[in-house]
């Protein structure tokens, strides 16, 4: 049912880079033993203003439910592939609105194991993580065969790589996961490119003898400027911090559940932009 | 009967993916370029690629074989209110800025350079652009004259050099009025700006704030060609003063154009 709800603002710039790691719920932030294969289902819902209200606004809904899944062939090394449905539901300040529903960009993901301080339960891990998005998703047109506005897309067209560092903290019932990573757009719908962005996430889990976990992160993203036909939009690009409190719990030893909410709380964003609050929801099983 | 949301929200369900697009408030901007009308509101129209021969008001007459002016950018203005200014509160408050700066296009600028033909066919509206502009009362539409750039629509082949860089070029002759004969050439060339704010008008030609969303779906720009000269004066003027006498006269003869044979049909 998650799937049939759509009505959303996004950025261009923020369809390449959300904030948060997108390879925490089909990942966890541990160290997989090696042949584990994961399945993940995660649903995310956020909101863009962009523009002068009344004037020149653009109000997005995004709706995403992103199937995942994860498989750790060695133990220095896991993969991932997300496929998310995206539904988007932009409104205009003339009243006109835009809707799609449609498979977006597919992303791969792999995170290394670089280093850990002891070879049994260890509390200092240090990795890498790699990804691309690639332009799975279709322009998306009208019936009259125009496309619609870059925001409404369920995909933005463009090869995103990305490349970063991940370090993991465990001290029982504490742990810590810090990751920073670059997103580098190439290429895009048209004549547009969003700006390259670079993510970062802390978080804090507290997990006692319980099936439950409780979560505190902070998750930031710097991103430069979009760029349409070669003209910088002035509305995109700058500087975003969330605070992102999240509880998982654990039904049975297979099955984790999540739930994680990002409240924007430093908003440097260039120009008339605005992010809303975001909603994560995740269900993770091993197979 | 199903909606067009439920029957989308239905497409989804079925995931067979959807996309579509309410159109919202569109206006769109046409140009066109007319001889001075009769009497009774009528025009004669000189066929595409004639010389327009016309007599000026300053006493001469003028025969153009080729010409350009360029239509850089126009935008649709709300009529004022007296809460005007909250915005610019606003702005000077916090900084909040237009999200669009003066040359780029928005929901209420067309900001590509179209360069208007003036041996081109008469009253033919030429589309400019679309405007989608939120729900208000307009009453004016400001258009700019400006240096055409390399991204103009229709930049001519046939303008000495380019047409780039330049917001008018005009050629032809003039002589005094009713001497009859040969005439003297003459080349305008020139990169003056001129901004005028048409008011927008009803048929009959009274102001007319328009409502939207309402029934206007576009907006003429007229340009009245027959008065370019009204000001300039061959014999007294050197070049320098003869262009800024005929771009003033170009921004005079701008105007909401509402023909009114055509819309009492």
């Amino acid at each position: 049912m998650l799937l049939t709800l759509f009505v959303a603002p996004q950025a261009s710039a923020c369809s390449t880079c959300q904030a948060g790691d997108p390879t925490l719920t089909i990942m966890g932030h541990g160290k997989p033993f090696e042949g584990r294969l994961r399945a993940s289902l995660e649903f995310r819902y956020r909101t863009e203003d962009i523009g002068v209200p009344g004037v020149s606004s653009e109000e997005l809904s995004e709706y995403r439910t992103s199937l995942g899944i994860a498989w750790t062939p060695h133990e220095r090394i896991t993969l991932g592939l997300s496929v998310p449905v995206v539904g988007k539901q932009l409104a205009l300040a003339n009243q006109s609105e835009e809707r799609s529903f449609f498979l977006g960009d597919i992303e791969v993901n792999a995170r290394g194991f670089v280093w850990q301080d002891r070879h049994a339960m260890p509390r200092h891990l240090l990795g890498v993580v790699a990804g691309l998005r690639v332009p799975s998703a279709p322009e998306l047109e009208d019936s009259a065969g125009v496309p619609l506005s870059f925001d409404a897309q369920a995909g933005n067209g463009a090869w995103v790589p990305s490349a970063g560092l991940w370090y993991g903290y465990f001290r029982h019932p504490f742990s810590l996961y810090l990751s920073s990573v670059g997103y580098f757009t190439a290429g895009g719908f048209g004549a547009f490119e969003a700006g390259d962005a670079w993510v970062n996430t802390l978080m804090a889990q507290w997990a006692p003898e319980l099936p439950v976990a409780l979560q505190l992160g902070f998750d930031t993203r710097a991103a430069t400027r979009d760029v349409d036909a070669g003209v910088v939009d002035p509305d995109s690009g700058g500087f975003i911090g969330f605070l992102t409190p999240g509880i998982v719990f654990s039904p049975t030893e297979d099955l984790l559940l999540s739930v994680r909410v990002m409240i924007p709380v430093i908003d440097q964003l260039d120009g008339n932009h605005d992010e809303g609050v975001s909603v994560l929801a995740g269900v993770t099983y091993d197979l | 009967m199903i909606s067009k949301r439920n029957l989308f929200l239905l497409c989804a369900i079925l995931l067979l993916g959807c996309a579509e697009r309410d159109p919202g408030i569109t206006l769109s901007v046409e140009a066109l370029h007319h001889s001075a009308p009769d009497m009774f509101g009528n025009y004669t129209d000189t066929a595409a690629g004639e010389p327009r021969a016309f007599t000026s008001e300053s006493g001469y007459d003028i025969t153009i074989e080729k010409g350009y002016v360029v239509l850089f950018n126009e935008e649709l203005l709300a009529q004022a209110n007296a809460f005007d200014f909250v915005p610019r509160f606003f702005q000077r408050v916090f900084g909040v800025s237009d999200a669009f700066a003066h040359a780029l296009s928005s929901p209420t600028t067309i900001a590509t350079p179209q360069v208007i033909a003036l041996l081109g066919a008469e009253r033919v509206p030429l589309v400019l652009g679309e405007l989608s502009p939120p729900p208000g009362v307009y009453d004016r539409l400001e258009v700019n004259v400006l240096q055409a750039d390399e991204d103009a629509r229709d930049l001519p082949g046939d303008v000495p050099g380019t047409m780039v860089g330049k917001s008018l070029y005009l050629e032809g002759t003039w002589q005094p009025a009713g001497m009859g004969g040969a005439g003297t050439a003459f080349t305008i060339s020139t990169a003056i700006a001129a901004t005028a704010q048409l008011t927008l008008r009803a048929p009959g030609g009274a102001p007319d704030p328009h409502s939207l969303p309402g029934s206007t779906s576009r907006v003429i720009v007229g340009i009245g060609y027959e008065t370019w000269f009204d000001s300039a004066d061959f014999m007294t003027m050197n070049q320098s003063q003869l262009a800024i006498a005929v771009m003033g006269e170009v921004q005079a003869s701008l105007s909401h154009f509402v023909d009114p044979v055509a819309d009492s049909e």
